[in-house]
């Protein structure tokens, strides 16, 4: 409340003021003071809440509510979890974060309720160890209409009908059968839709389960086709996950010609994961981009995570030219052409985040394998390239393992990348414009390790845009790059800017942070999840050595009953022709599953495999499970050697029925 | 004859002119004597145009070792020249003063009548909570002339 209090004077004063003023006739200023009064009101956060989130929107489904959690002092003490998903406020008991951690994720998984439409409030409270308690705040969610709907088949038609009735309906999405499905695509013909605003799933029954393959013997000459193109400027989260997008093999494919698993277009927070590209498609396996004339909004842009995914065997020598074939695993790219507007300025406002940017795409606990680049980025994309393990690149065209695409006459080049804690068994880094950090990686490559090479343009008002600039290399292991670790050429141009250190607040840059990992988005468990899962091979002859192999699920409800026995019969590992299979004889002795803890019966050891010659490694479950411990599933694989080889494959599969 | 009459008209007249000057220096000093009682009087907007009175501020939440600011534009709507010093009173709880500092980037310059002059304030929050989670209290502007 503002009040005003004026200094009070005494008549006799004024009188006097006033006479002498009367006699003088001039203008007498005197001393007199106000007061403004301004109320002021807040509160003191002690706990910091950020990337908070969901996974699921699904009614009856199991969702993940998310939100990262920073102690301002002392440490993170408890959290306590309410939401009124049973149609009731009801604050869970306080759960304690683990001991002397000032940052962590506070994750509380519930089923969410089957009502559909209804609107869902859910907030988090958090203290320190001072216990000075702090609030996230009321966040809302909105359950989708209705579960999935099933499609008929595997084909064009089929998948398509089953989106556009599940859309027509407010559904939450579309499940496709298990089976080697003729995906008959050709050109324009292919799985289209915009996703809805409340979101869309498209979900196979898993990797090698759910096969949509391209024809291979009724085109002559294919064009260039996309099997799954999906935009979502409605700003609703999309989700593909279980399905593998083979290609047509290398028998009809043409120079610059090739196919795409899924087109990502501007979709806002969406996830790719657990699935498999192959089968020599030839283009990409994914393309990400926020394109107009492919249906996008280049300023809405285009976010998300593709995690857990396989990719291998896209590229076809046959078809590859310098100029036009791509053969990528990820493909990301902005707008198209050149847009200074969207091109991002500071490389600071973008470095370690996610949240709150229009474009931003992460690539995370992927593998690649005979890839002409595992991925590749221009048109001023931002991107993160972590985790991942990639075990070969095509032979016929040396270059990057990960790619920051040069500016080039048909417009700019790659803006942003961060590559870190990947394993990169054949090729190394590349740059060609922009900037990024490359950290902790693990590179044996058959030539270079750092190619930074100033862009191929000769356009003189190009820079800075096309110049390599804001670069940044360190604490990487280089195990072999037989041409020398590092190769810097200005192409006859400007010379390429970059630091073999971390950037630093005190260089006048930021002191860096990666951004959370896993992202957010991954904490979902709508597949099994195979965290950890990388295999690497000796140099012909040595040995290849890990201590233990050991399942775990995780999850909440941590509980669950069944009225049918869950079984994990066996737990395969080959290596070549050398078959190490383990018998699990894993079952509920009731109908009680318990989550959250390494089921003891099936920690499984084996050490110092060795490997004659470059040999394919297979991993394969089977048994039969519920489904919600199958989408809870991961294999962590402990203590892996160091040595790795020039080829190598792994293959991941699973026999396992759901129930 | 007429002569006078002249000269008692134009003496009337002169002393209507004297008169009406005389009255018109009483009213110059009854305003000037308006002057005599001069009040410092300033007004605090959240916008340049000052349309949007400012009574309260609220911080929200602020992070322990945090500084948030405020800005608002601070107008002189006297007559004086005045300049202006930042106090505050009122603090709930009655220790939040010790751990709270409310400060502004006024640099003290005389505000001439009509000035707007923009004005952060900013809020400095303790590096540990000392058992405050929400707080308020007064700011005092004292205006002097």
């Amino acid at each position: 409340m503002r009040e005003k209090n004026r200094v009070q004077f005494s008549k006799t004063k004024l009188a006097t003021l006033a006479l002498v003023s009367l006699l003088s006739f001039s203008v007498i200023v005197i001393y007199a003071v106000t007061q403004t009064m301004i109320s002021n009101y807040g509160s003191l956060l002690a706990i910091t809440f950020s990337n908070a989130g969901i996974t699921s929107t699904v009614p009856s489904e199991p969702c993940t509510f998310y939100v990262y959690c920073t102690a301002l002092s002392g440490n993170l003490s408890h959290f306590i979890f309410g939401t009124n998903n049973t149609g009731s406020w009801v604050n869970d008991t306080a759960v304690a974060f683990a001991k002397g951690v000032t940052s962590a994720w506070a994750n509380i998984t519930k089923i969410l309720n089957s009502t559909a439409n209804m609107k869902v409030q859910w907030n988090v409270w958090a203290n320190n160890t001072d216990n000075a308690w702090s609030a996230l705040g009321t966040q809302t969610l909105t359950i989708s209409a209705s579960s999935l709907i099933e499609a008929k088949s595997g084909s064009v038609r089929d998948i398509q009908d089953a989106i556009d009735y599940a859309i027509s309906i407010g559904a939450a999405g579309v499940q496709i059968p298990a089976g080697n499905w003729l995906f008959d695509a050709n050109g324009n013909t292919h799985v289209s839709f915009n996703v809805p605003s409340n979101g869309f799933k498209i979900q196979g029954m898993g990797i090698n389960e759910t096969i949509l393959h391209l024809a291979d013997a009724n085109e002559s000459s294919a064009s260039t086709t996309i099997m799954f193109q999906i935009t979502g400027t409605s700003g609703g989260m999309l989700e593909i996950t279980g399905i593998t997008f083979r290609g047509r093999g290398d028998s009809n494919v043409n120079i610059g010609a090739g196919d795409v698993g899924i087109a990502v277009v501007s979709c806002r927070d969406f996830r790719i994961h657990h699935c498999r590209f192959d089968g020599k498609l030839g283009r990409d396996g994914i393309q990400v981009v926020a394109i107009s004339w492919m249906g996008g909004n280049e300023a809405f842009g285009c976010r998300g995570v593709i995690d857990h995914c396989q990719f291998a065997d896209i590229f076809v020598a046959k078809a590859f030219d310098r100029n036009t074939g791509w053969q990528y695993g990820v493909y990301v790219g902005w707008y198209a052409g050149f847009n200074p507007d969207l091109w991002v300025d500071d490389v600071w406002d973008v470095a370690g985040k996610y949240d709150d940017l229009n474009f931003s795409i992460y690539v995370e606990d992927c593998t690649f394998s005979e890839v002409r680049h595992a991925i590749v980025c221009e048109h001023g994309g931002v991107w993160v390239f972590r985790h991942n393990n990639v075990t070969s690149i095509s032979d016929y065209y040396t270059s990057g393992s990960v790619d920051h695409h040069p500016y080039r006459s048909y417009g700019d080049g790659s803006r942003w990348g961060e590559a870190y804690e990947n394993i990169l068994m054949d090729e190394g880094l590349w740059i060609g414009s922009g900037g990024g950090l490359w950290f902790n990686n693990t590179i044996n490559s058959r030539q270079h390790a750092y190619s930074i090479i100033q862009g191929e343009t000769s356009d003189p008002n190009c820079y800075p845009r096309c110049a390599v600039q804001d670069v940044y290399i360190w604490n990487n292991t280089v195990i072999n790059a037989p041409g020398g670790a590092w190769y810097i050429s200005n192409q006859g141009r400007i010379d390429p800017v970059y630091y073999t250190r971390a950037p630093s607040a005190e260089q006048g840059e930021v002191d860096y942070e990666p951004y959370p990992y896993p992202h957010p988005l991954t904490l979902s468990g709508m597949s099994s999840q195979y965290s950890n899962l990388g295999f690497n091979t000796t140099q012909a002859g040595s040995d290849y050595t890990f201590n233990s192999l050991t399942l775990l699920a995780t999850g909440s409800p941590t509980s669950f009953s069944y009225n049918k026995v869950a079984k994990l019969l066996m737990f395969d590992i080959t290596f070549g022709n050398d078959k190490r299979q383990s018998v699990v004889n894993w079952e509920t002795s009731a109908s009680a599953i318990s989550l959250n803890e390494i089921w003891p019966s099936i920690l499984l050891t084996y050490q110092k495999v060795g490997i004659a010659t470059c040999t394919a490694v297979q991993l394969m479950l089977r048994g039969k499970i519920p489904r919600v411990i199958w989408k809870n599933l991961a294999v962590l694989i402990h203590n892996i050697g160091k040595n790795f080889g020039p080829k190598s494959h792994f293959f991941v599969q699973h026999l396992v029925d759901m129930f | 004859m007429k002569l006078r009459r002249i000269i008692i008209l134009v003496s009337a007249v002169a002393v209507l002119v004297v008169a009406a000057a005389w009255a018109v220096s009483y009213i110059t000093f009854l305003n000037t004597g308006n002057l005599l009682k001069p009040e410092g009087d300033i007004g605090v907007y959240s916008d340049s145009s000052c349309t949007n009175e400012v009574t309260s501020i609220n911080w929200g939440d602020v992070s322990l070792g945090t500084t948030k600011n405020y800005t608002t534009y601070i107008k002189n709507k006297g007559t004086v020249n005045v300049v202006i010093s930042l106090n505050t009173t009122n603090w709930n709880p009655s220790n939040a003063k010790d751990y709270i500092q409310l400060s502004w980037d006024y640099d003290g310059r005389v505000l001439h009548p009509g000035d707007v002059l923009e004005v952060k304030f900013f809020l400095q929050a303790p590096s540990e909570s000392h058992g405050i989670t929400s707080f308020t209290f007064t700011a005092v502007i004292a205006v002097n002339v």
